[in-house]
């Protein structure tokens, strides 16, 4: 691809753009992931499958002799029951499937994409509604978290934020006055960081799934270790259904019980799904950082050109001073920020300083695609900081 | 809603979350009465069945209800292992666990292999937890790179239908001017800051889903011996990442035409490709919802801005966040403050008493900051777009956006404007 060069940009260029190689190296190392993952579920779990075959044969060849049934008969009769199965008849009985109660436990997990798959439709014209429903539905779903998400990272960046401020003033304002011009202590330009909000985020999730499995595992008699697995994996939405909540038709207190689990599964999904947002930034900058080392060996750190016609990634021949040239302001505004910051923007700013006054995040998509909302961004906080 | 001369009690934000909740749960209870009615008949009717079959059985064979029953609990408990009655693939082999592990980290979950011993249910949490959230954000690049070429290709097509337009109209002498100018864009229409409709896109990735639904679907009801719609139906759900698992393709142990690894591995792409477009259709199908949401928001709050100049806006000098119905697509065009992506009303609240009007010096200093982006954007026209440095949202943690919803961010037309 055609490249301008303007004078005296870069050294080696990489072959990509940053962006695409961002994304082919997070496919190769998902894909080496997985490969991992597969090999030692495969050692943890082929043993008990061969034994639990085993097992089955004899109960099958015991069955048949004790009670001398024909083999092919008892064939049929589980296929039988393996359709059944699929209407959601088990040998104990369970809740009904499809009455209204059941219905939106159904819709529940459909909309958020868990999935468990203990009650499916069976006919034509529920499959059919089932397409277009969940086409909405999970969208309104995907957006209720996304929402959520952006709710809880603006109400944590706030809180810390207050902290900071409690800190700072119990410490005196003198000593953050000394330090005030872009360090860390200053309020002008902090921001919490990507890794204290994982940790908060990580501790409201286990908080919910170790009450939630206190629940479970008291009303379902499943072990405490069933009853986290059964969180786990109903919260990250991946739903497999082999342990589903509230199936069986009487429970003490029953009422209170599908609420209970109906809460539970809401506020973890919410929290994981924040949880995973986060952890990937992180994955994200790792990735970055990573790209970042391949293209550019040695003593030679990565940059983006600014110049015009510079799109690629390349490592700078030339030092800082040219970049603070180029950006004046950039220069600027970086010595106010931190890595991994959350970074509030002030649209305008109010009169004379504190133009970071609220611990809200800053959405901008702050991009390769968007030179002008980019440059709105420096413009901003340019503007800001000549006040 | 009563009207409150300033920010009233809940900030906008909030509105939209719990609008949406709300919502949420009316669109559950309706489909919740519709399963109910369509299903219900069938399920009585399987029971029946079964009870029947069943009876029979014991009496043919004499058998007591209770040895039966308690050797089709052993046939539940050899369910979860993965036995069938029907030979089935391995498991745990290597490529069944491969098949496993790509359920889990996709977040479908089929549930024909799940994990038994106590090691293993140990392991997945935590290899869950990564696998999770980096295929969380392999789906949200793919996204962002997704919605970058479908800009590209149509920004190009938009600017090779404008350029026509200009020749055609205007001649010689306006076609000299746009060469001169670097981008065809002189008369009121700024390419520079042109995005492309949520509606186009959403247009697009529904295309290219149901593209990939029915070739899926033709290769399934073929090697599987599905009914189509049956195909369709397993699609949806494995796509959507629902993945029930009362259907799952490539169970079993071998196909016809030796046609099993090739089969294999069409049903990974083919899951694979149809989960990231499906994925990407939902968060922008998400974006018109967050639309509707917005201008149900605005009717409410219409009554009030009559009486009361709300925080002292006006609507075309600040454009209030989110204000875009759906249906005024490209009107917005000039640079305000709000194309960043800010919790204004945050802001708001600490600065504005109630209901006052604007004050001069606010007021100068928006329009200061409107003339700064306006040469700032003149000046990077002229120059062809320098690209911003990466190193900075390398550092800045969350200024990438959060989520989806920050990597559609200004991509859109509708979201440049509001958030």
């Amino acid at each position: 691809m055609a490249h301008r060069r303007a004078g005296g940009c870069c050294c080696p260029r990489a072959p990509m753009n940053e962006d695409n190689a961002r994304f082919c190296l997070l496919a190769g190392l998902i894909l080496l992931y997985l490969l991992c993952g597969a090999a030692i579920f495969s050692a943890l779990e082929h043993p008990f499958e061969l034994r639990a075959r085993r097992l089955w044969k004899q109960q099958l060849e015991n069955f048949t002799q004790r009670y001398r049934v024909n083999l092919g008969a008892l064939h049929t009769l589980l296929r039988q029951y393996e359709e059944a199965n699929g209407a959601g008849i088990r040998v104990d009985t369970l809740r009904p499937r499809w009455d209204f109660s059941g219905a939106f436990y159904f819709v529940g997990t459909v909309v958020s994409t868990i999935g468990f798959g203990m009650t499916t439709p069976v006919t034509i014209a529920g499959k059919i509604f089932l397409i277009f429903y969940g086409l909405i539905g999970c969208a309104a779903t995907i957006l209720f978290f996304n929402l959520f998400l952006e709710r809880i990272i603006t109400m944590l960046a706030y809180i810390m934020r207050w902290c900071h401020e409690r800190r700072l003033r119990c410490a005196g304002v003198e000593s953050s006055r000394e330090e005030s011009s872009g360090e860390e202590d200053s309020l002008e330009g902090w921001k919490p960081s990507v890794y204290y909000v994982m940790l908060i985020l990580g501790v409201a999730s286990v908080v919910i799934a170790c009450s939630a499995s206190t629940l479970y595992s008291s009303m379902e008699n499943w072990s405490y270790v069933d009853s986290l697995y059964f969180c786990f994996v109903a919260f990250s939405t991946i739903g497999f259904g082999d342990l589903v909540s509230s199936q069986r038709q009487q429970y003490e207190s029953q009422e209170a019980y599908r609420l209970g689990n109906c809460l539970f599964i809401l506020m973890g999904v919410c929290c994981i799904y924040s949880l995973f947002n986060v952890i990937s930034i992180i994955i994200k900058q790792t990735l970055t950082w990573i790209v970042g080392k391949l293209v550019c060996s040695g003593r030679h750190r990565l940059c983006s050109c600014s110049k015009s016609g510079c799109r690629w990634l390349c490592c700078p021949c030339l030092q800082k001073k040219n970049r603070n040239r180029l950006h004046p302001h950039a220069h600027l505004r970086r010595k106010r920020l931190k890595p991994n910051t959350v970074q509030p923007m002030a649209s305008h700013c109010p009169a004379g300083r504190h133009c970071f006054r609220d611990g809200s995040v800053e959405t901008v998509c702050d991009s390769e695609t968007d030179a002008g909302t980019v440059a709105m961004g420096r413009m901003l906080a340019v503007v800001c900081q000549e006040r | 809603m009563a009207c409150r001369g300033g920010s009233g009690p809940i900030n906008e934000d909030n509105a939209r979350f719990l609008l949406l909740a709300l919502f949420i749960i009316i669109y559950l209870l309706c489909g919740a009465a519709v399963f109910s009615a369509l299903e219900q008949p069938k399920e009585r009717e399987a029971k029946e069945r079964w009870e029947q079959r069943f009876e029979h059985f014991s009496q043919k064979y004499n058998l007591s209800k209770k040895d039966l029953n308690n050797f089709l609990r052993n046939y539940e408990e050899a369910n979860v292992a993965g036995i069938r009655v029907d030979t089935i693939r391995p498991r745990w082999d290597f490529t069944g666990a491969f098949y496993f592990v790509g359920t889990v980290v996709s977040t479908i979950g089929f549930g024909m292999t799940t994990p038994a011993t106590i090691g293993g249910k140990v392991f997945l949490m935590f290899y869950g937890l990564l696998g999770c959230a980096a295929t969380i954000l392999f789906f949200n690049l793919f996204l962002e790179r997704v919605i970058t070429v479908i800009a590209v290709v149509l920004k190009s097509c938009h600017k090779h239908r404008h350029k026509k337009a200009a020749l055609a109209s205007n001649g010689q002498r306006v076609s000299e001017g746009n060469r001169a100018g670097g981008n065809g864009g002189e008369r009121g229409e700024d390419l520079a800051g042109w995005k492309p409709s949520v509606y186009c896109v959403m247009f697009i990735l529904g295309m290219a889903a149901i593209v990939v639904s029915c070739s899926a679907s033709l290769m399934y009801s073929a090697a599987e011996g599905w009914d189509y719609l049956d195909s369709l139906y397993f699609c949806f759900v494995a796509f959507s990442t629902i993945g029930f698992g009362d259907m799952v393709s490539s169970q079993r142990a071998v196909y016809e035409g030796h046609a099993t690894v090739a089969y294999r591995l069409g049903n990974f792409f083919f899951i694979l490709t149809g989960v990231c477009c499906i994925y990407s259709l939902f968060n922008v199908i998400s974006i018109v919802i967050k639309q509707v949401l917005n201008w149900l928001l605005r009717r409410l709050d219409a009554p009030c801005r009559c009486c009361f100049p709300r925080r002292g806006h006006h609507p075309h000098r600040h454009p209030r966040r989110n204000v875009v119905a759906p249906g005024h697509l490209h009107t917005r065009r000039d640079p305000s403050i709000e194309t960043d992506a800010l919790n204004e009303s945050e802001t708001d609240n600490g600065r504005r008493m109630s209901g006052e009007m604007i004050s001069m010096r606010d007021f100068l200093a928006a329009n200061k900051v409107n003339l700064a982006i306006m040469q700032k954007q003149l000046s990077e026209m002229a120059i062809g777009h320098p690209r911003q440095s990466s190193s900075n949202s390398r550092q800045n943690g969350f200024s990438g956006g959060v989520g989806a919803l920050g990597i559609m961010n200004n991509r859109l037309a509708e979201t440049s404007v509001d958030r």
